[in-house]
């Protein structure tokens, strides 16, 4: 599996590509040329040019700042959604694939949570637990856990029945015990790719909710929001729809072609496709 | 078939039901008083108690919830708090643009993905093929708001081709040349949703292009686009009416979005308003709409692919 792996060049392309934005995101104190908040009004819709690069705002804030503080927000929420994800999500659905009485009720859960548009019952529970930052958080964790439900319920139920599991039971190996060292390992690599996408998802709804001004208030910077901003302005100043929205693609992307090159890795059987 | 039909209805029913009671207990999860929620920060107590009574929020929760269902049953899903009009009526008022949309928009995505999907997998491995699968990769990477801002800086705005914004009904003039409000929001959602198609499109062809029959319909020396499209794609079709469903839930999340851009009186600049103005009656009932239509199509696509595959049957 390892030797794979390393033989996949697009996946490590992409891993550098998201380390690159992460890094960015972790240290953009550092990093950011300019205070994203500083407002100067002699240089306001600047066009892309020393020392302002990305060019600047209708308050005259640097947008190349924003933009890497942008990418703060993105990985704080993707990486946060895609571990609530993986916590509530993996649980639920190991359990309903381990336990046919829970089977019923939790996939019948999954099954409406998921006969609504994710980013309409993001906004509904945005509108509900009130905007900030961590019910953004909760809100998209509660819409993309059912997806990652269904992945683990689905490797669960296929585990179940392997001869390694039931040899466990026959020895004696308690529910929780086979479930956390027999079934749960080997369900990891399907797990792995849908948390490739989910973070992906989950950095397209957040941009989502900015643009649309539900959820984060405005005054962090977000890439959503940059955009969203730069919209009555966007004839005269292009650049502040081109740069957000490029980041949002490129993060995006990678994480798409990483879960990609991991489902290849992960399921020789399509990987001739 | 009329027996598994009934069945699947049957099975619809808890679906919607589970929305419809998350729906109900969305509004008591509010921390406080919903009334007092809807009201604001400014409503004075005899406000919030005149709404509670006229919403029956004082009485037990067991007895809202089966007055509320009951309601739901006989189709009165309760009045907007903002425009005292009732909410499948404001619901229906503002529906024909986003389903014409998604419509539009499944167009869009089926004349790019379909085509695509073939092509890249009869030549398999060609320049053409990975060029497929990297461009379907990206696509699905695009938000459809920035999508559509582009598009009308470059259509509308620099070509002027196009409007920038608004919607005249198609339905109620029946002039198809209103279509063009529609034009760009479903390019940008089209666009992006083709990826999903293009790559299911191009797998399964290659499954069917490895089977027996193409092999012997080729070699009854039938012309190559007839054994691609008749003998190969026929089959391979069935696969694709299976994430119809999926695809028209992905489509109107990304109306949500490209409404707001494009200004069109839609469902999801219904959702997005009565967010704002926290207006709960109306944000549960669109859920409950939206939610209906999937399980419709979900069961209308089940019964095209028992219609398109003859080997199922039940």
């Amino acid at each position: 599996m390892w030797r794979r792996l390393k033989r996949r060049k697009i996946l490590w392309f992409n891993v550098t590509i998201l380390l690159v934005i992460l890094v960015l995101a972790m240290f953009a104190p550092w990093i950011a040329p300019f205070d994203p908040q500083d407002v100067d009004p002699m240089i306001r819709l600047q066009s892309p040019s020393l020392p302002h690069i990305f060019g600047t705002d209708r308050y005259g804030r640097d947008v190349l700042s924003r933009v890497i503080y942008g990418a703060r927000l993105s990985m704080e929420i993707g990486l946060s959604v895609t571990a609530f994800a993986f916590v509530f999500g993996t649980t639920a659905g190991l359990i309903a694939g381990y336990f046919p009485w829970a089977d019923k009720i939790l996939m019948r859960v999954v099954d409406a949570a998921m006969a609504m548009p994710s980013l309409m019952l993001a906004l509904t529970l945005v509108a509900v637990a009130g905007a900030g930052l961590q019910n953004v958080i909760i809100a998209l964790g509660i819409t993309f856990s059912p997806r990652l439900a269904r992945v683990a319920r689905a490797t669960a139920l296929s585990l179940r029945e392997r001869v390694y599991v039931e040899a466990a039971r026959a020895m004696g190996a308690g529910h929780f015990r086979i479930l956390a060292l027999h079934v749960f390992p080997n369900a990891l690599s399907p797990i792995l790719v849908q948390l490739t996408l989910t973070f992906a998802s989950a950095l397209l709804a957040e941009a989502s909710l900015s643009f649309l001004g539900v959820g984060v208030p405005p005054y962090i910077p977000s890439w959503g929001s940059i955009i969203a901003n730069g919209r009555a302005h966007m004839v005269r100043a292009p650049w502040l729809l081109v740069f957000p929205g490029v980041a949002i693609v490129l993060s995006v992307l990678s994480l798409n072609m990483m879960g990609d090159a991991l489902r290849d890795v992960a399921d020789p059987h399509t990987r001739k496709q | 078939m009329s027996k598994y039909l009934i069945g699947r209805l049957v099975a619809l029913f808890p679906t919607v039901l589970l929305v419809a009671l998350f729906a109900f207990f969305l509004m008591h999860l509010v921390p406080g008083s919903p009334a007092a929620v809807m009201l604001g920060p400014e409503a004075t107590p005899q406000d919030i108690q005149q709404l509670e009574h006229a919403m029956g929020f004082d009485k037990p929760l067991i007895v809202q919830l089966t007055t509320w269902l009951g309601n739901l049953a006989k189709g009165n899903f309760g009045d907007s708090i903002y425009t005292h009009t009732p909410v499948l009526q404001l619901i229906l008022s503002m529906a024909e643009p986003s389903f014409l949309l998604a419509f539009l928009s499944l167009l869009i995505a089926m004349l790019i993905g379909i085509p695509t999907g073939i092509l890249a997998a009869v030549k398999r491995d060609s320049l053409f093929d990975q060029f497929a699968v990297t461009s379907a990769l990206l696509a699905a990477s695009i938000p459809s708001f920035w999508l559509g801002l582009n598009l009308m800086l470059v259509f509308a705005v620099k070509l002027r081709w196009l409007p920038t914004s608004g919607f005249e009904s198609v339905l109620h003039t029946g002039n198809l040349v209103n279509l063009r409000y529609l034009l760009m929001p479903a390019l940008a959602m089209g666009l992006p949703s083709s990826a999903l198609i293009t790559r299911l499109t191009r797998s399964t062809m290659l499954d069917m292009i490895a089977e027996d029959y193409v092999n012997t319909a080729r070699s009854k020396g039938l012309r190559e686009s007839v054994v691609i499209l008749k003998h190969a794609f026929r089959n391979a079709s069935v696969s694709v009416v299976t994430v119809l469903s999926f695809t028209f839930l992905n489509l109107m999340s990304r109306g949500v979005v490209a409404e707001n851009v494009f200004r069109l009186p839609g469902l999801g600049r219904l959702i997005v308003m009565s967010i704002m103005r926290r207006d709960y009656p109306v944000i549960q009932g669109v859920l409950l709409v939206v939610a209906a239509a999937y399980v419709v199509i979900n069961l209308l696509t089940d019964v095209i692919y028992v219609f398109l595959d003859p080997r199922i049957r039940y």
